[in-house]
């Protein structure tokens, strides 16, 4: 079996105007043009700030109160940001597309996929094109972005004391507040001085760098849960390694847990002891910190599903050996069960219909197998027409999920065997969520689990499958009998 | 009935709480993805 062909070349991307070049390539200037108006109101910002903060710096009370921030800046804000959300979601899509592509090429002639390479691609082998661009951008848009919420502090510093030393008496507003005395309130203000540029840019930097994490995050996840619905798996055997990590007493876990709760703790503590219980917080900053939370934990959804499910050791050594765009090597199908399960004739139960190759042969609830019995039999003999010389290999397989039952699947198997057919291997389809996921049912897996059924129990010593129930209960007992050694009893005329 | 302020008061604490902890969560998450993606780059 050859691996399909594929290019990676950004620029041939471009002269064939892939969409997803295009976009980025204009999803790059629009936040440019972000970037621009930004500097823009970077600068008028400082100029209106003027002399006030070095008046204060001087121990005089400014004169004015620079305004506060105008819409034109947040849409600047808004487009500036365009360009890493948008790497993001065409990578996403990209990647998808490719792996779609390499998918269906698996088996049979060699296909042409070609994929620009957008975010996804910085880790493993290529660094994109789109990663380069973010991360030529995200140092100016931090500095920028920090600037900006550097100047707004001090903004809304200088004038809470302007509001503060110019009104005269305690208004109604006032009086329900702590801020009754003003000359207390403001030698409070003023011994908290707002953080400096250096906290502004740390803010910043963590929240592009988080960005950044996100997207490839969601790359990934998503990558593996669509190799997870075409049946290829990356990087090994996931279910030995997602054993290994769901286990609730994981010490990354407990290790994290003790230092939360030490960190909450600290954090109450202090809270506590320095709010001022005569004048009420926001409720608007209340809402906004549970809403910052919710979408840390949203934002921690794809990165938990990438963490259970990590990167090998072996992987750097593909990093070299290989020129494909992938991230990583396709490999046919790993099972768990008895063995891996060959390309062959596929029988596919799904919920109600009875498909052989794709097409519709039956309905499990009508029971009419006589379709599926004559399709099989004409099979046989095609093949036999074509080898004339060789045995029949006589294996199905049989693909269902693990909420049919065996009394479902009996009535197939046995035409099966009547159109010559002497073993099946049950492939036992599950979804199994991404271990540690706090929004689990977002990022699952397909684990396919092989199991090798004789059809009929002439073979001495063979374990018989005679029990009702589902057949994710017959495959656990058909797995405890060696390879080839479980059967199902058949009705022999 | 409802002491309005205390309501507020704890609610804020509660929100700070959850706050940093969805931040805390992100960040040892984001710290595990870097250590694996960095392993693959730079192969210690």
């Amino acid at each position: 079996m050859c691996p399909p062909s594929y290019s990676f070349s950004p620029l041939d991307a471009l002269w064939h105007h892939e969409p997803a070049a295009m976009s980025i390539l204009g999803g790059g200037l629009v936040s440019l043009v972000g970037l621009g108006g930004l500097l823009v109101a970077l600068r008028r910002r400082q100029q209106a700030m003027g002399g006030a903060w070095s008046a204060l710096d001087h121990g005089d009370l400014p004169t004015q109160a620079p305004p506060p921030l105008t819409k034109p800046t947040l849409a600047a804000v808004a487009l500036a940001l365009f360009m890493p959300v948008l790497t993001v979601a065409v990578t996403m899509h990209d990647r998808a597309a490719l792996r779609a592509c390499i998918a269906s090429n698996v088996v049979g002639e060699p296909a042409n996929c070609t994929a620009w390479g957008g975010l996804g691609d910085s880790v493993g082998q290529h660094l994109g094109w789109g990663m380069v661009v973010t991360v030529l951008l995200l140092p100016i848009a931090v500095l920028v972005m920090a600037a900006l919420t550097h100047l707004r502090w001090r903004g809304d510093y200088i004038r809470a004391l302007l509001e503060l030393a110019t009104r005269r008496g305690p208004s109604e507003r006032y009086r329900q507040t702590a801020w009754e005395h003003d000359e207390g309130a403001l030698r409070r203000l003023l011994s908290r001085r707002p953080p400096g540029f250096g906290v502004a840019i740390a803010l910043w930097g963590a929240v592009g760098l988080a960005i950044v994490a996100f997207g490839s995050g969601v790359v990934r996840s998503l990558t593996t849960a669509i190799n997870g619905l075409n049946g290829i798996h990356l990087h090994g055997n996931l279910d030995a390694r997602l054993a290994e990590s769901a286990s609730m007493l994981d010490p990354h876990l407990i290790v994290a847990g003790a230092f939360m709760g030490v960190a909450f703790g600290i954090l109450v503590a202090v809270r506590r002891a320095t709010e001022d219980w005569s004048h009420p917080p926001s409720w608007r900053a209340t809402a906004a910190r549970f809403a910052l939370g919710t979408g840390c934990l949203v934002l921690a959804s794809p990165l938990a599903a990438e963490n259970a499910n990590p990167v090998p050791a072996s992987v750097r050594h593909f990093n070299e050996q290989s020129a494909s765009v992938a991230y990583l090597p396709i490999t046919p199908p790993n099972l768990v069960g008895h063995r891996d399960v060959p390309y062959g004739i596929q029988v596919d139960i799904v919920e109600r219909a009875v498909e052989l190759d794709g097409y519709a042969v039956g309905d499990t609830v009508r029971g009419d197998t006589g379709e599926l019995e004559d399709m099989l039999r004409r099979k046989r003999e095609l093949w036999l027409s074509f080898h004339p010389d060789r045995p029949f290999p006589g294996t199905v397989n049989v693909a269902v999920d693990g909420r049919t039952t065996v009394a479902t699947l009996r009535p197939w198997l046995e035409a099966a065997r009547r159109a010559g057919y002497h073993e099946a291997i049950i492939i036992l389809v599950q979804t199994v969520p991404f271990a540690h996921a706090p929004l689990g049912v977002w990022a699952s897996w397909h684990r396919l689990t092989g199991v090798d059924v004789a059809l009929g129990c002439g073979r001495a010593g063979a374990k018989r499958l005679d029990m009702d129930g589902d057949v994710e209960a017959m495959a656990r007992h058909a797995l405890e009998a060696p390879r080839g050694m479980a059967c199902m009893p058949t009705v022999e005329p | 009935m409802f002491d309005v302020h205390r309501i507020r008061h704890t609610s804020s604490i509660a929100s700070w709480v959850f706050f940093v902890g969805g931040v805390g969560y992100l960040a040892y998450h984001f710290v595990l993805v870097g250590h694996q993606y960095a392993r693959v780059i730079f192969s210690f």
